[in-house]
């Protein structure tokens, strides 16, 4: 069982998600956010925080979005934790608009 | 510093409950940068509330949230003082007397009864009790729980409910694994339960099952579980609830339904416990002669706009016989030190978390975080969120606190020291850790529980 990231996240990081995490697992990358899955306990109260629904638990996770498993694993653990919500990448709610939300 | 102008400058913080928001509470005052010394109480010799007590047995991992607040605890500015309960040994005024800031993270612990006739039967519990039970909390050690029975009704469609059916329905050698204590595992392994029934009053787009939790009911070795699949044929309105796109975790749910609606009719191994997901029952009484026999319910059907539909009784009885009903349709407060609260759930009355007094003033200095704020909703993350925004509030007024002086912990301190109260320290909780977690590695377990005060206090 883990609780992923995936691109949907890129060039918005909306980071409401980081406000519920109870336990600080999100990292700030440049492009997007990554959950460490040694430290996240699955609790799921990041998925419903993110309005691009960019975040999944692998029981449901879509096959094409697969390889983010690894990605997040791989990019969280070189990048610093983020507990605050900062402020979207600018054209974040176009970005929105064109994902269908 | 000098030790006056660090008394001026310094705000002494009381949080009253040491469960995920009063840690939260912590960490975020500690966050903020002030300078800042916090004294977390607890009724309990031990910490973390709901992460000790209400976070199913066998969900270990939920658990490891733990030792983020250990990290939270052992910051220097925070002091954890258990077996210290307002109200009880220790009151609201000599808390106020050495503290700027008190913190109301106390959570609900009174489950909410139905209302209805029989629910003083043996065999009908509010959820609480099992809960408690199961999880070793002290104060539910004394109730008397017989699992020989072939059913079991749980109401409610929420995580507790699935909690509650997991563990009736799960078999005894899975249940050992979990950290159920031995005492519990002893009559739990004399359980015979055939079928357990999760019933709600609504239909599969309203209940408040989170996707995990009901996912996981199906990957129980030992269990069929199922719906008839009549109920994921929608109205108009349950429709365009379930294609709201914010609606994600319904949208998720939905298709686990799908796949449970495909056992409906399949052929029942005997083997294994039937679980059955049933919806729009509203519950009207039990019977039974001093012990449960049956519980009636009311078909029902929705109405009104989506995401504002209200439940309407049908005038068709259902009777389902069984042994064993479980309540779990939601929590309230206690009444604290006569603090005005909002019925029915008795959440303290506050605005933007500042408490609001009998005057409907605001009380300067008291604050609340956690359900006891904002009503027993959300899941373990959701109250950091909320302790952010009730550490926002003080922030704001901490200028206007700072100019009352407060002795803090050392004050609070002399009064327990003289009133002769065998508090416990962070230092204390983790002997007590400690001996569970030896205890528990014999019999294959991650803890076995302390479930008395006494046995905790025994260790020290």
């Amino acid at each position: 069982m883990t609780t992923l990231v995936t691109d949907n996240c890129q060039r918005c990081r909306f980071t409401e998600c980081v406000t519920a995490c109870p336990v600080s697992a999100f990292h700030a990358g440049e492009d997007m956010l990554f959950i460490n899955p040694d430290v996240c306990v699955d609790c799921g109260a990041c998925i419903p925080k993110c309005p691009v629904q960019a975040i999944y638990e692998d029981l449901d996770l879509p096959d094409e979005l697969e390889e983010w498993i690894d990605i997040n694993e791989r990019r969280a653990k070189k990048l610093p934790i983020i507990t605050k919500k900062e402020s979207a990448y600018e054209g974040a709610e176009d970005r929105k608009k064109t994902l269908g939300f | 510093m000098t030790a006056s102008l660090k008394t001026k400058t310094q705000l002494k913080v009381a949080i009253i409950g040491s469960g995920p928001s009063g840690f939260y509470v912590a960490d975020a005052i500690i966050n903020s940068g002030i300078s800042v010394e916090i004294t977390l109480l607890e009724k309990l010799p031990c910490p973390y509330g709901l992460i000790r007590y209400g976070v199913a047995p066998d969900h270990q991992k939920l658990k490891r949230i733990a030792n983020t607040l250990d990290t939270i605890a052992e910051h220097p500015s925070v002091t954890f003082l258990g077996n210290v309960e307002l109200g009880k040994n220790i009151n609201l005024e000599e808390i106020k007397s050495n503290y700027q800031v008190i913190v109301f993270c106390n959570g609900m612990s009174d489950s909410i009864s139905l209302g209805i006739d029989g629910e003083d039967l043996a065999g009908v519990y509010p959820c609480n009790d099992l809960i408690g039970w199961y999880n070793g909390h002290p104060d539910y050690q004394d109730l008397e729980f017989n699992f020989d029975h072939d059913t079991a009704v749980v109401i409610g469609h929420g995580n507790v409910a699935i909690d509650i059916s997991r563990i009736l329905s799960k078999s005894i050698d899975d249940l050992r694994a979990s950290d159920i204590p031995e005492n519990a595992l002893e009559i739990l392994s004399k359980k015979t339960l055939k079928h357990v029934h999760m019933i709600g009053r609504r239909g599969p787009i309203q209940s408040k099952f989170t996707t995990k939790e009901l996912h996981e009911l199906g990957k129980l070795s030992n269990c069929n579980v199922s719906l008839d699949p009549k109920h994921l044929n929608l109205n108009a309105a349950c429709q365009q609830e379930l294609d709201d796109t914010s609606n994600i975790i319904v949208h998720k749910n939905y298709k686990v339904m799908q796949s449970y609606a495909g056992n409906f009719s399949a052929v029942n191994d005997k083997n294994k416990t039937q679980i059955s997901i049933d919806f729009m029952l509203n519950p009207k009484y039990f019977t039974g002669r001093k012990q449960l026999s049956s519980a009636f319910f009311e078909e029902t059907y929705l109405e009104g706009a989506p995401f504002n539909q209200t439940c309407k009784s049908l005038d068709h009885p259902i009777e389902i016989p069984c042994g064993l009903a479980f309540t779990s349709v939601g929590y309230r407060g206690a009444i604290l030190e006569n603090l005005p609260v909002n019925e029915p759930k008795r959440t303290l009355t506050n605005q933007n978390s500042n408490l609001i007094g009998g005057d409907g003033e605001i009380v300067k200095g008291l604050y609340a975080a956690g359900w006891v704020k904002r009503g027993p909703h959300g899941v373990i993350g959701t109250n950091r969120e909320c302790a952010q925004n009730t550490v926002d509030s003080i922030l704001k007024d901490t200028p206007t606190l700072l100019q009352t002086i407060a002795e803090g912990k050392a004050g609070l301190l002399k009064i327990l020291n003289k009133k002769n109260i065998r508090y416990t320290t962070f230092e204390d909780w983790k002997v007590i850790d400690k001996k569970e977690v030896d205890n528990g590695l014999s019999l294959g377990k991650p803890r076995e529980k302390f479930v008395t005060i006494k046995e905790m206090l025994a260790c020290l």
